[in-house]
């Protein structure tokens, strides 16, 4: 039975990926192959795909790869085995808010902390060029000085580097 | 219901409109939920935040049934997570069904301005809901530390917010 397989799988990599989408594709390639092997070409195919789709990056890679093993039906069930450990953990995190809070003081300073280093850890990959420069720069002020949403700023930014860069290319 | 819908279509909105994964979508629940909604503070985006990534699972998943749970219970969390997967899935299944491969320079250089623009707006975030959290002395230097334990040491942010958790404990502990 492919789907209970790819189920079950996928909930194993929503269980134990710790570290969002990124971290967790190298298990999400063996978790794969021990389902239908997949070649590397098209794991990177799905690496790319997964990072220049919108929405979270597990949750492409996991409906892709259960897309490669049995189709539509084996994209869904792997989907929703991938984000189900999710929903269980937090959902009962959150109805205990209550008694956790008072233990998050500490907690909050290195979320802080854990955003900055996501922030530089993008800029690292995403600032290699004049125009990549500008958009941050830019971004960052329109957020500050104005009430525009992010999603805009990002759709512009991607218009126009479809436009400018891709226009050069 | 009208509560449930406006949930839904906010997740799906982030969902559809952010390329970056989970992460990049911190500054769009912060814009979205706290300063257009005023749903919640700072403050309780940063215990939601922190929630996300000490569990272990896809980030945006966590946060949208911390969110939904937080509105309107375990139906809220259901929709709301249902939103956020539902453009990947949907996405994802026909560029899978129809292309096997994106690759243009177009698209190529769409991805160039919006990574530039994600690591701006995540560092604004990071700025913003910094200057609501961190109040002294000690609390700057868990955030430094914890910086440089994910930065340069290559920590799992998981080990960073249990250490963090802990320390708060004891230090609750000692301080009664």
């Amino acid at each position: 039975m492919i789907y209970l397989n790819l189920f079950i799988q996928f909930f194993k990599v929503g269980l134990f990926g710790f570290g969002g989408g990124l971290a967790m594709l190298p298990l999400i390639y063996q978790t794969i192959n021990q389902v239908v092997p997949m070649a590397e070409d098209a794991f990177a195919n799905l690496v790319g795909i997964a990072q220049a789709t919108p929405g979270p990056i597990a949750i492409n890679a996991a409906t892709y790869a259960g897309f490669s093993a049995s189709g539509v039906l084996g994209g869904i069930v792997a989907t929703l085995g991938v984000a189900l450990p999710a929903f269980i953990l937090t959902s009962i995190a959150a109805s205990h808010m209550d008694r956790i809070r008072p233990y998050l003081t500490l907690v909050r300073p290195a979320t802080i902390g854990l955003i900055a280093a996501a922030t530089v850890i993008v800029a690292k990959g995403a600032l290699t060029s004049p125009f990549a420069i500008a958009a941050c720069l830019i971004s960052v002020i329109l957020m500050a000085k104005t009430k525009i949403s992010p999603i805009y700023i990002i759709l512009a930014s991607g218009v126009l580097g479809a436009l400018i860069i891709g226009g050069i290319m | 219901m009208k509560e449930y819908l406006n949930l839904f279509v906010s997740f799906f909105k982030i969902g559809l409109f952010t390329i970056g994964g989970g992460l990049a979508m911190i500054p769009m629940f912060q814009r979205e939920f706290v300063e257009k909604k005023k749903w919640m503070k700072d403050e309780e985006m940063v215990d939601c935040l922190a929630v996300a990534q000490g569990l272990p699972g896809v980030v945006a998943v966590n946060v949208a049934t911390y969110i939904g749970n937080f509105r309107k219970g375990m139906a809220g969390a259901l929709v709301a997570t249902v939103g956020v997967i539902l453009p990947s899935l949907v996405i994802i299944l026909a560029i899978a069904s129809f292309l096997n491969q994106v690759d243009s320079p177009y698209i190529t250089g769409a991805l160039i301005g919006i990574k530039g623009a994600a690591a701006g707006l995540i560092g604004y975030s990071a700025i913003t809901m910094g200057k609501k959290v961190l109040k002294d002395y000690l609390m700057w230097a868990v955030c430094i530390v914890s910086f440089l334990l994910v930065f340069l040491l290559n920590v799992s942010a998981v080990w960073v917010i249990l250490a963090a958790l802990i320390l708060g404990i004891i230090l609750k502990e000692v301080r009664k």
